[in-house]
């Protein structure tokens, strides 16, 4: 009995980790093709924000921390980290013999030039030759919206970095280095320093895939990067990643298999895609937002029972998740998004109840004599945004009020919407959240691109309370405080969560899913 | 002939002229400028004001334009603001693709539309004339983007023949590039060849009752001389006129197909350099696709002249 106990003991065992692992190891080489739908200005991530630069920023780079699928801190370049000094002190040890893709040392050194650069401590070459013309000019890095707090990098030994910071925001770096919109992604101080213009064209940074050609509006073609610091990843030989404006083409190109991925599926394609065999559909809890913003400091948005009648009761969120977003994701009213750690769901509390919203527009002046007429500033980057606009529109007239419809190309929606803030309402998918204070930047009066227009100073108050406070525990009751706030003052319009779908031939393992938060390929492999 | 010539090229100038400026003065007039679109989110003035006099942004709309024309003139297209390239050497790498495109696409319409429409207006009102009707009436009614997919559905995705999208230069194998020009290049070609084809069967059926015709057939010569030889090139006259106008429209043509195919052809480059606002690439776009449509009216007219010998030009 003992015998037969033993051997059956031993081939689980056998099958557990033999037989299985053996087939499920990753296999070296071949090339992962992507189609992606956005084209960027210039591939240097250091000064750039969205979500195609973003991509391109983390699959060709490597920052000190990361997250896992459950949006945890890990380590990436840090192997390990120590905080200290209530948090005013922040030591990284980082793995060793790593180099950039130019061959230069990935070591304690690069990475305060890199804590120095977007502080402004350390000035590039370039930018002091461009200042002799013009000593105005400044470095503005996407990073510093939350690292400014960061105050003094050091190099303890040569795999060893300490940073020190402000008591204000001290709390926001390690989440901000690991998911944030703005993760640090470590360039080349060599390259950096010589040419801002090459690095557009040519980033180096010291990921796991090197960049070999970019032909704008194209292609982008990475290569596995031999110095990696990892020394056993990545797997890939190479990724291609190709611009495909167009939907339909990107869905047929990856039911053909001329590539292995489309990194963001449109919802309406996503039935399709299910029905397909050999592709894979990778989603989860809406890690960004639909949302409707209105600017809370122009003409009727200004009043709260105007905001309330058309933010909370006036839009039937249901139908729009139901038809428009094709029933993926759920009805949202609050900042963060339904998939982020921190989010608090009040839903609950802003049922679709026109007769509710017309007493309270009535309250504020607004009725059949009167009705509130505005404009709906959409982009025309994705389809779904004219429908809910319809369906909006719709709604909004069974209230009484009058909303046109003006559909823009994405540079004026920028131009009107984040830089002149001319717009009355428009339609955003909001960038990834982690949690509350990671899109902070869109209402935090003290940065620049508050679009949101929220001016709030109890609200800022909020901010700098949760950026201050190390315990997590505490900060997450800080976030359902902010959320509550803006929700009960209804300055953020939310409308659903967006949910981001990615679609994946079958042959590609290693994937992990995790929004928009991390693009990471250095765990992919083709079993083909 | 020369002095026809000469004349019509000198015309060319004060035509682009007239375009450029249209164009150049609307563009400035759409929100946004490719400073805002270069700097994205992080844009601020200082270094916005400072790309804006590097490139000559800062300067009142005439004096930019006036500069613009200055610099084409001694063979200066000017820098793309988004990559900093030059555009003329861009848009020579595109031109060429489009050109591939829409020749190959005249081509696929000729060798549809001749043979259908002289069938058609020889047999009128039998099956063959028809169904070649029927067929041009389908080319004509599908737009663009629909036709493509519908190939895409049938030649990449049910018998897996040809690739749904991309592009890949000669030097990857002749194969390899033909098979990724075939869809589009076909895509392109139907619409025209339904134009076409309809406009030689009317052309046909017009030169074929005429009285050399019939004389030709009197004294016994074959049919198919008759209408190789006498009535074709008779016929062909309007159908060349078209051709040329539609030359024209295949520039904007490509600007669909080349987007549905991922093509990095001057159509992909343009509504890109639109999009981005970056006014010297779009400028350039505009000025290579206006030449080639006045340039392609030029040869048509002159081609009249080879086809009909009656016609003359001069002074």
């Amino acid at each position: 009995m003992k015998r037969l106990v033993a051997a059956i003991a031993c081939m689980v065992f056998l099958l557990a980790f033999g037989v299985f692992s053996e087939s499920e190891a990753a296999k070296r080489g071949g090339t992962l093709k992507i189609g992606i739908e956005g084209n960027v200005a210039h591939l240097d991530g250091t000064t750039a924000l969205g979500t195609i630069i973003k991509f391109y920023r983390e699959t060709m780079g490597a920052g000190l921390l990361t997250l896992d699928e459950n949006y945890k801190i890990v380590p990436d370049l840090a192997k390990r980290w120590e905080v200290s000094n209530n948090g005013r002190t922040i030591t990284f040890y980082l793995h060793e013999g790593g180099t950039f893709h130019d061959g230069t040392p990935l070591d304690a050194a690069a990475v305060k030039w890199n804590f120095d650069l977007f502080s402004g401590r350390v000035v590039p070459d370039w930018l002091k030759k461009a200042r002799e013309k013009n000593p105005k000019l400044k470095f503005n890095s996407s990073y510093k919206l939350y690292l400014y707090q960061v105050t003094k990098a050091e190099v303890v030994d040569k795999y060893t970095v300490r940073i020190h910071q402000s008591d204000e925001g001290k709390a926001q770096t390690l989440p901000a280095l690991a998911g944030y919109f703005t993760r640090l992604v470590l360039v080349s101080p060599t390259a950096y320093n010589r040419s801002v213009v090459d690095f557009r064209k040519h980033p180096i940074y010291a990921g796991p895939f090197k960049m070999v050609d970019y032909k704008p509006r194209r292609h982008v073609i990475m290569e596995r990067h031999s110095g990696y610091f990892m020394k056993n990843r990545p797997y890939l030989d190479r990724i291609e990643v190709y611009y495909m404006p167009d939907a339909t083409q990107r869905l047929n190109a990856l039911r053909t298999g001329q590539i292995d991925v489309i990194l963001n599926v449109p919802k309406g394609l996503v039935k399709t895609l299910k029905r397909t065999k050999g592709v894979d559909i990778y989603t989860g809890k809406a890690g960004t937002t639909f949302a409707f913003p209105v600017n809370n400091q122009r003409g009727p948005w200004k009043d709260i029972r105007v905001r309330r009648a058309m933010i909370c009761y006036g839009v039937n969120r249901k139908l729009i998740v139901k038809t428009a977003l094709r029933g993926l994701t759920v009805p949202w009213v609050t900042f963060s998004a339904p998939g982020s750690p921190d989010a608090i769901d009040l839903s609950a509390e802003c049922p679709f109840d026109p007769a509710k919203a017309k007493q309270l527009l009535a309250a504020a002046g607004f009725g059949p004599s009167k009705p509130l007429k505005f404009v709906m500033t959409i982009n025309n980057t994705d389809p779904t945004f004219v429908e809910i606009a319809q369906i909006m529109k719709t709604t909004y007239a069974g209230l009484g009020a009058q909303m046109d419809i003006r559909v823009v190309d994405r540079a004026t929606w920028v131009n009107i919407f984040v830089r002149k803030r001319v717009v009355d309402m428009t339609l955003q998918d909001t960038v990834p959240v982690l949690d509350t204070n990671s899109n902070s930047h869109t209402f935090y009066s003290k940065t620049f691109l508050d679009y949101y227009m929220m001016k709030d100073k109890k609200l800022d108050a909020i901010v700098d309370k949760w950026r201050a406070t190390m315990d997590s525990a505490k900060r997450r009751e800080i976030s359902h405080q902010m959320q509550r706030y803006m929700f009960d003052n209804m300055y953020f319009a939310a409308l659903a969560g967006s949910p981001y779908i990615q679609a994946v031939r079958s042959h590609v393992k290693g994937w992990v899913f995790r929004n928009k938060m991390v693009f990471d390929f250095k765990d992919t492999w083709l079993d083909k | 002939m020369r002095t026809y010539i000469a004349r019509r090229l000198l015309l060319l100038i004060p035509t682009l002229l007239g375009i450029t400026v249209i164009v150049f003065f609307s563009m400035q007039a759409i929100p946004g400028d490719p400073v805002e679109v270069y700097l994205g989110s992080f844009y601020d003035e200082v270094t916005a004001q400072s790309i804006r006099a590097e490139y000559g942004l800062d300067q009142p709309v005439v004096v930019q334009y006036v500069r613009w024309v200055g610099r084409l003139v001694q063979g200066n297209w000017g820098k793309e603001v988004l990559s900093g390239d030059s555009v003329l050497s861009r848009i020579s790498d595109r031109i060429l693709v489009s050109g591939e495109l829409i020749i190959g696409a005249m081509i696929v319409a000729l060798l549809i539309a001749i043979p259908a429409g002289i069938v058609s207006a020889t047999r009128p009102y039998t099956a063959s004339d028809y169904t070649a009707m029927t067929g041009a009436m389908i080319g004509v009614s599908i737009p663009e983007f629909f036709g493509g997919i519908l190939l895409v559905l049938f030649f990449s995705l049910l018998l897996g023949w040809l690739p749904v999208q991309g592009y890949q230069p000669w030097s990857a194998g002749i194969w390899v590039h033909l098979s990724h020009m075939l869809l589009p290049i076909f895509t392109l070609g139907f619409t025209r060849a339904g134009i076409l084809t309809r406009l030689v069967r009317s052309s046909m059926l017009e030169v074929i009752s005429q009285d050399y015709i019939t004389t030709a057939r009197a004294k016994g010569v074959s049919e198919i001389f008759i209408i190789c030889r006498h009535a074709l090139k008779n016929a062909l006259i309007p159908v060349v006129t078209v051709m040329g106008l539609q030359v024209g429209f295949l520039v904007g043509g490509t600007i669909v197909v080349e987007t549905v195919f991922s093509i990095p052809g001057l159509g992909q480059y343009g509504i890109s350099a639109i999009a981005s606002r970056d006014y010297p690439a779009v400028m350039g776009f505009i000025l290579i696709s206006s030449t080639v449509f006045v340039l392609t009216n030029l040869i048509v007219d002159l081609t009249y002249a080879v086809l009909n010998p009656r016609i003359r030009y001069g002074s």
